[in-house]
Formats: structure tokens, sequence, C-alpha cells
């Protein structure tokens, strides 16, 4: 007869593993979120998924979890935080669902199953209008109206 | 990856084969049996990462490749008895059935059946990164920006809803019994996962020539446009020299892993159908022909109607457009003409 494991063992084995790593990585912090340290990291990490790009003004947030990039003909290059490495997008016409301010942060949400959201922690300041005005020329006109 | 109760697959070989009479050795089931060991190396390369270097991990990322890898066991569980059915089904149009004969399962002709079913696995695995329709399943396996043992084990819940278990049928038609498909099709799979590290440079030149290696992997898994649509085999290379498809890694174009266009969620249903939404929404919009819409379900992933995305294809010709010096190399077209 062949060997198996028993359903139990077998599901012990999985949910003690599974729990067991990710102790683990938390213990030896691995959790920790990655940073963009500045403009220049930002441009950096934008250029290697748009290459033919040159970003003109850059916005890194004080927390470093995400950046905004102003790029020829209105469209806004977009740095965000995923875990220990980011997510990158370049965002022209029609390219946001939605825009939505509050007070501490601009909430864009994406027709993007994979991306559905991203939050930019970006307070009141003249920095803000701009950025606004520059994110707002990319929602889809369907959405805007 | 799961496999028909053992009690289930001999119902079905004897509902489907009344006439056999030789029985099917009892084969373990060793996708399950190789879990201690995934567990196992999962914790000494974490352990040798954080110790040495080489290796990196990062808890939400590691959260979503394992709970992708429990779906797709529970899945391959669930589902595993009907495709196991229907191969045993098709198996009776074999002209002849291995399994009868009194070689039928001798272990040269497991040797054989690995083989060919590597060969099949590559075909299937080229398919799967060329044609959106399977591309929408087997993405989900390169969706980590990491590259890790957890890697191995981010695997696909919608492989049996695009019909992936097709591409066994030659097999089954060759006269392999589907047990034994299904057999060799675990070796493959558990020779696939010690690859997923970047703990190992480089394995001996002549294991390098012929088997699968972590370095040929790095570069299946990468997204620089150089190694884009590259490295397609299972346990051996010799696929990939033959059809020319191997790209081999560079040391000064370090992989980058994950997709082109990134996720920017760990949410795991998110993660399981964000491309098979994704492609039935293109396929459905108002306004597209027919040939359009079976553009977007069968063309190469990052077609479009308006060329508004780009293919793997049109991404190697924009780099070597930037860099005339690079065609023509490992991975990239020659100069336009």
């Amino acid at each position: 007869m062949a060997v198996s494991i028993p359903l139990p063992v077998l599901l012990g084995l999985i949910v003690g593993g599974l729990g067991g790593t990710l102790a683990a990585l938390h213990a030896i912090g691995w959790s920790a979120l990655a940073r963009l340290e500045g403009p220049d990291a930002a441009r950096l990490r934008f250029a290697l998924d748009y290459p033919d790009d040159t970003p003109q003004d850059v916005w890194v947030a004080s927390d470093g979890s995400t950046a905004l990039l102003s790029l020829e003909g209105g469209c806004v290059g977009l740095v965000c935080v995923l875990g220990d490495r980011f997510t990158v997008r370049r965002l022209g016409a029609r390219s946001v669902g939605s825009i939505r301010l509050d007070s501490e942060t601009i909430v864009l949400a994406f027709d993007d199953v994979g991306f559905p959201r991203a939050v930019v922690p970006l307070a009141e300041s003249p920095a803000r209008v701009a950025w606004a005005a520059r994110l707002a020329s990319c929602v889809s006109p369907a959405r805007a109206s | 990856m799961g496999c028909a109760p053992r009690q289930l697959r001999l119902s079905c070989t004897r509902l489907l084969n009344p006439g056999s009479d030789v029985p099917a050795p009892d084969l373990p089931p060793i996708v399950q049996l190789a879990v201690p060991f995934f567990m196992g190396s999962i914790g000494l390369e974490l352990a040798l990462g954080y110790i040495r270097g080489g290796a990196r991990y990062e808890t939400r990322d590691t959260l979503t490749s394992l709970l992708m890898g429990v779906g797709n066991l529970t899945i391959g569980i669930l589902v595993g008895g009907a495709i196991y059915g229907f191969l045993s089904y098709v198996h009776q149009f074999a002209p002849v059935q291995l399994g009868e004969q009194s070689w039928g399962w001798a272990p040269w002709l497991f040797a054989l059946c690995f083989v060919i079913d590597d060969f099949r696995y590559y075909w299937y695995h080229r398919i799967a990164h060329e044609v959106r329709w399977f591309w929408s399943s087997h993405i989900n396996h390169h969706s980590s920006q990491h590259y890790n043992l957890s890697t191995a084990l981010r695997q696909t819940w919608t492989s049996e809803l695009m019909l992936s278990f097709l591409f066994r049928v030659p097999l089954v038609l060759m006269g392999f019994d589907p047990v034994m498909v299904a057999f060799v099709g675990g070796i493959n799979l558990i020779y696939q996962f010690w690859i997923h590290t970047e703990l190992i440079d480089r394995m001996p030149a002549w294991f390098e020539a012929v088997f699968n290696t972590p370095s040929h992997h790095r570069v299946h898994h990468a997204v620089n446009t150089r190694y884009l649509d590259a490295n397609y085999a299972g346990t051996l290379i010799i696929w990939d020299k033959m059809f020319g498809s191997f790209v081999p890694e560079r040391a000064d174009d370090a992989p980058r892993y994950g997709l082109t266009t990134q996720l920017g969620t760990f949410n795991l249903l998110r993660v399981a159908f964000h491309e098979l939404i994704g492609m039935i929404r293109d396929a459905t919009r108002r306004g597209l022909s027919t040939r359009q819409r079976l553009g977007y379900l069968f063309g190469p992933p990052g077609w479009s109607h308006d060329g508004s995305r780009k293919t793997a294809t049109q991404l190697k010709r924009d780099h070597v457009e930037r860099f005339p010096d690079q065609a023509g190399l490992p991975g990239l077209p020659g100069p336009a003409a």
C-alpha cells in the first residue's frame, strides 16, 4: 500500500508551516514597507517600468510610500509602495476611474482589478491643488461627468 | 497539482476500462508527500537568506503565495477526480493501452512518459505565456515581485477552468495510463520547486546544459525586456535550446521579477482572478468586431485592438530601438530592416 499523509497531519503541516513562516518573517523585520528616499529614487523606480518618459516635477510623500511625477502631455506617473517593493503606473487620459479628495489624502480608483485603488497621502497644500488638477485630467470622462 | 483519491481512481479505471486486468501499481501521492519538504525548504531558505543574504521574503507576499498554493491544492483535490475520469475516458480510444501490457508499468516506461510529459509541459507553458486565454490563469504564478521558494507555490486557481488539462490528452492517447501521466507530472512539479531560489547562482556546467536550473528559471520569471517569453522548460532545458526560446542569465542585467504591469494589491481574490476578469472585460467591450474580441481572448498578452498596450514582441522591438547595440543578443530581435 502506498505511503500517504493522513489529512489531519497534512492540514497541521500546512497551517503550522504557514503560521511559523509568517511569524518568523515578521519577527526578523521582513514586514517593513519600502520607502522612496527622495525624488531621485522615485525617478529611478519609475524609469525601470517606463524608460521612455522624462519626468519633470516629482513629489514624494513624507513617509516615502508614494510618489507623483509629472510627465509630458499632461500624464502623471504614480509610484506606490507594495510591501517591500513598488507598483508603478503611467496615468494618461481615462486611466483613473474616479478621484476623491479627503483632507489628508487623494484617493484614486482605477478600473484595474489588479490595482483597484491608490491612496496618495497629500494633505492640504498648494502642491496638492496642482497635483489634484493634473490627476483630474486623467479621469475617465464618463466618470467625471 | 492535486491527485484524485486512490479509490476514485481505481473505480474510474474499472468503470471505463472494464477489460483491464493488469492492476496499476499503488503509486504514492507524491505532491502531498512533498509538503513537509516544501515547508522545510522554505524555512531553510529564509534562515540562510537572513543569515548570509541572497534571498529575500516579505510577509504579505509570502502569505499570498502560500495561500495561492493551498487554494491550488484544494481545487486540485476537488476537481482532480473529474479530470481523471475525463482522461480515462479518452484513454480508452488509445490504439494501445500500455498499462495492460506485461511491461506496461516498467520503470523505463515511467522514464519515457516523464520525458514526453516534460516536452508536453514545455509547449503548454509556452502557450500559457503566448496566448492570453491560458496566460489569464498562469499569470498568477508570475505575480510576485519576489523570487523565492514560496513563489514556487504561488499557483493558479483557474487552470482547470481554462481547460489546461487538455494538454495531457496527447499522452493518454499515446497509451500512457492517466495514473502514470499524473504521477510523472507530480515529479515534474516537485522538480520545479527547488529552482525558485536566488540562493544558488549556477549549477555545474553539464547540469546547466541539460536541466532547468535556478539561473535559467530566474530568467523565466524576470520582467527585464530581454528575458520576456524565455526559458519555458519544466525539467529539461534542452527544449528551449531546440526551439529557440533559451536566454541565458547575464551578470550585467540582474533579473527583476513579477509582471510588466505589477499588481498593486495582496488581495487573494484579486491576485487569483485579475487577468481573467480583465480579459473578459476586454473581450466583451462594446463596439468591437468578432476578430478583435478573439484577439483579446487568444492573442498574445498585451495585444489590444487600438495599439494602446504592448506585447512582449513590441517591448523587445522598442528596447532594440533604444539600444541598437543590443540588437540580436539572446532574447532580443535583430536590427530593424
